[in-house]
């Protein structure tokens, strides 16, 4: 009987301590509205996209339907090999906005000495990009402005070492990149 | 009321909820002014090619018109381009002046301050082991006094004059000794009196020391090589001396003296080796003024008379034209061309080239300083079935003196335009295209010539019909024939 007064007493305590930390959650009222548009920013092909590479080869772009993703085949040899006009960035919206290249993952090993992209509006460059260094890039964002567009040439640099005249260079693979863009250009993205 | 009471909860409420709010309103501010990010996927793939151009470097023909010096008779020589400290004087004043003969030439004027009241400035050359010297000089036209060569004892105190003595419009040579035979001076031998109107005169001093006298002669000449006058004497004084410095001496007015030889052969003439018989052979200034022209020999040997130029132009070099029935050539050379040594003319191979294994660079060492016909060099071939434009590009050119060339692109029926570089200025830095469909191109030199080392870097630019895709492979060419004598 005794006992049973105890675990009374335990068991009212117990609620009593539950009730006072308890948290406290407090609901008000809000809402997001989310109105998907068309990309302000597309990639389109150059006038090099999909023109003769070296050997028979194509230089290669797709551009998915909504142009925004690109994957670009090159076939470049050694020494220094030039790509002109073979992407460009265009601006739909009548409002500026800044770009980055963001190096995702490179090629290493084999003769590759060097990768660029060379950025262009018209006929000045206004950007450079290193293929071979992840990360974001160049350090100052590019004005593509307000229905403007930017044009990609690339650029690539192979030693000779252990090479032949009647073989590739070693060397090859994908160079993973990000397209980045902000409607500012005083801040890093996250 | 003590905090925990109900009453100060109820007071706590719409403190936690202005706080809620600001806190709520904050994080919209921020988002407001937040920019806006995105990222779309991009990726190269990256396919390396064999090269569809290779080059091949040519082999180099074998080409006359390597000049060498193969004597080393001349002691000293001065073209009087500028104050040398390897010069002294004993009395009088002396400078580099414009009017020299072909540029620069050194002025005397006497103060009656040198040795026997004339002026000397001499060359701080000690001569005691030469038994035999020849002195060579030009002097501009000098209207009286006594101008021309002195040769000093070790005391610097005694001498023998060797001069020309104008007086109006003739002039005599004449020798004289200076405290030898006499306390004095003394006439040892003169000429008879010749005319003498020309601007300058090439004076030829002989000296030898046979032991119990010294010889001493003297010839004149004239701009155009005549032989004006001559005269010498012997000095059998027991107060005779070798000669230890040479000098040249003023005595009553003023001169301008140019092209100074000091040489153990007679600097009047040049000899050239190695020409084919019978060639005739001219040498020119680098301003194109001829100094003086011979036929060879059978052995092809000729000797030239350069008394209009002991010290051909400035010392800068010049260029030979040789002339006989199998070669014509220009041989323009940066070589000092001095009167009294022997040069000769060989064939060369005119340069060598490397290319890289994958026939994507090439480097060209040039050794002959000189090419004035067409030379090819580098074969560009195309191995793949495109078409593609080429051209050359000179990017950087480096050169410690004057260096002229023309490069440019052959196909079997054409050529482009050239590369131009004279004297060291770049002309024209680009060919023109040319078109490489099938076959191949030659990369050819025209005219090539330099004074001292030079590098230059071009690259071969060949670019797809449609400029999709260019490629640019590095040539480098070095000059290093040609230097110094």
């Amino acid at each position: 009987m005794q006992a049973g007064k105890y675990i009374l007493g335990l068991t009212i305590a117990t609620i009593l301590a539950s009730i006072v930390f308890a948290s406290v959650f407090v609901y008000y009222p809000a809402s997001v509205q989310v109105s998907p548009r068309a990309p302000p920013v597309i990639f389109e092909e150059g006038s090099n996209s999909n023109q003769r590479d070296l050997y028979g080869e194509t230089i290669t772009t797709d551009i998915d339907a909504t142009g925004t993703s690109a994957s670009i085949t090159l076939h470049p040899t050694y020494q220094r090999t030039y790509y002109k006009d073979v992407l460009r960035i265009k601006n739909q919206d009548s409002e500026v906005y800044y770009v980055k290249v963001n190096v995702v993952s490179t090629i290493t090993g084999g003769n590759i000495v060097s990768a660029k992209i060379h950025v262009y509006r018209g006929d000045v460059k206004v950007g450079e990009i290193d293929l071979l260094t992840t990360g974001l890039q160049p350090d100052s964002w590019i004005a593509l402005n307000g229905n403007g567009e930017l044009r990609i040439d690339l650029e690539f640099r192979y030693a000779t070492t252990g090479g032949s005249h009647d073989t590739a260079p070693p060397g090859s693979g994908t160079i993973s990149l990000e397209l980045v863009y902000s409607t500012v250009n005083n801040e890093t993205p996250p | 009321m003590r905090p925990g009471s109900a009453s100060s909860i109820f007071f706590l409420k719409p403190l936690l909820k202005t706080i809620l709010l600001l806190l709520i309103m904050l994080s919209f501010s921020n988002s407001f002014h937040a920019g806006l990010f995105v990222s779309y996927p991009l990726e190269a793939q990256i396919t390396p090619s064999p090269p569809p151009v290779v080059l091949t470097v040519l082999n180099s023909s074998l080409i006359l018109c390597n000049l060498t010096k193969i004597s080393s008779f001349t002691i000293y020589w001065s073209d009087f381009e500028q104050v040398s400290p390897d010069w002294s004087a004993i009395g009088g004043s002396w400078s580099v002046v414009s009017n020299g003969h072909k540029g620069s030439g050194l002025n005397g004027t006497d103060n009656d301050g040198g040795i026997g009241g004339a002026s000397q400035y001499y060359l701080n050359i000690p001569l005691d082991s030469y038994t035999e010297l020849y002195v060579g000089v030009k002097i501009g036209y000098a209207r009286s006094g006594y101008v021309g060569i002195a040769l000093i004892n070790n005391g610097l105190d005694r001498l023998y004059e060797i001069a020309i003595n104008p007086s109006g419009s003739s002039a005599r040579l004449t020798i004289y000794s200076y405290g030898v035979e006499s306390p004095g001076w003394r006439l040892l031998a003169s000429s008879p009196s010749f005319p003498y109107t020309q601007q300058w005169v090439t004076l030829i001093v002989r000296y030898r020391n046979l032991g119990d006298s010294i010889d001493i002669s003297l010839e004149a000449y004239s701009e155009s090589g005549e032989l004006l006058a001559s005269v010498s004497a012997s000095s059998t004084s027991p107060n005779r001396f070798p000669a230890t410095y040479v000098a040249l001496e003023i005595d009553g007015r003023n001169a301008v003296f140019d092209d100074f030889v000091l040489s153990t052969r007679n600097p009047a003439n040049l000899t050239v080796t190695g020409l084919p018989s019978f060639a005739y052979i001219q040498v020119y200034d680098v301003n194109g003024s001829l100094v003086g022209g011979a036929s060879a020999d059978v052995n092809g040997e000729a000797s030239i008379s350069v008394v209009a130029d002991l010290v051909t132009g400035v010392g800068d070099g010049g260029v030979l034209l040789i002339t006989s029935n199998s070669t014509n050539c220009s041989l323009r050379t940066a070589i000092p061309i001095i009167g009294g040594e022997e040069y000769l003319v060989s064939n060369i191979q005119a340069f060598e080239g490397f290319a890289d294994p994958t026939g994507t660079a090439a480097t060209i060492f040039f050794f002959a300083n000189n090419i004035s016909s067409r030379l090819g060099i580098i074969q560009l071939n195309l191995v793949s079935t495109e078409e593609f434009h080429v051209r050359l590009t000179l990017e950087y050119l480096e050169a410690t003196g004057d260096v002229t060339f023309i490069i440019r692109l052959e196909s079997s029926d054409t050529s482009s335009d050239p590369i131009v570089v004279v004297n060291g200025g770049i002309i024209s830095p680009y060919t023109s295209t040319l078109s490489l469909r099938e076959g191949s191109l030659s990369i050819v030199v025209d005219e090539l010539f330099y004074r001292n080392a030079y590098r230059a870097e071009l690259f071969i630019e060949y670019c797809l019909s449609n400029g999709s895709v260019c490629v640019f492979y590095p040539l480098v060419l070095n000059g290093i024939g040609g230097g110094g004598p």
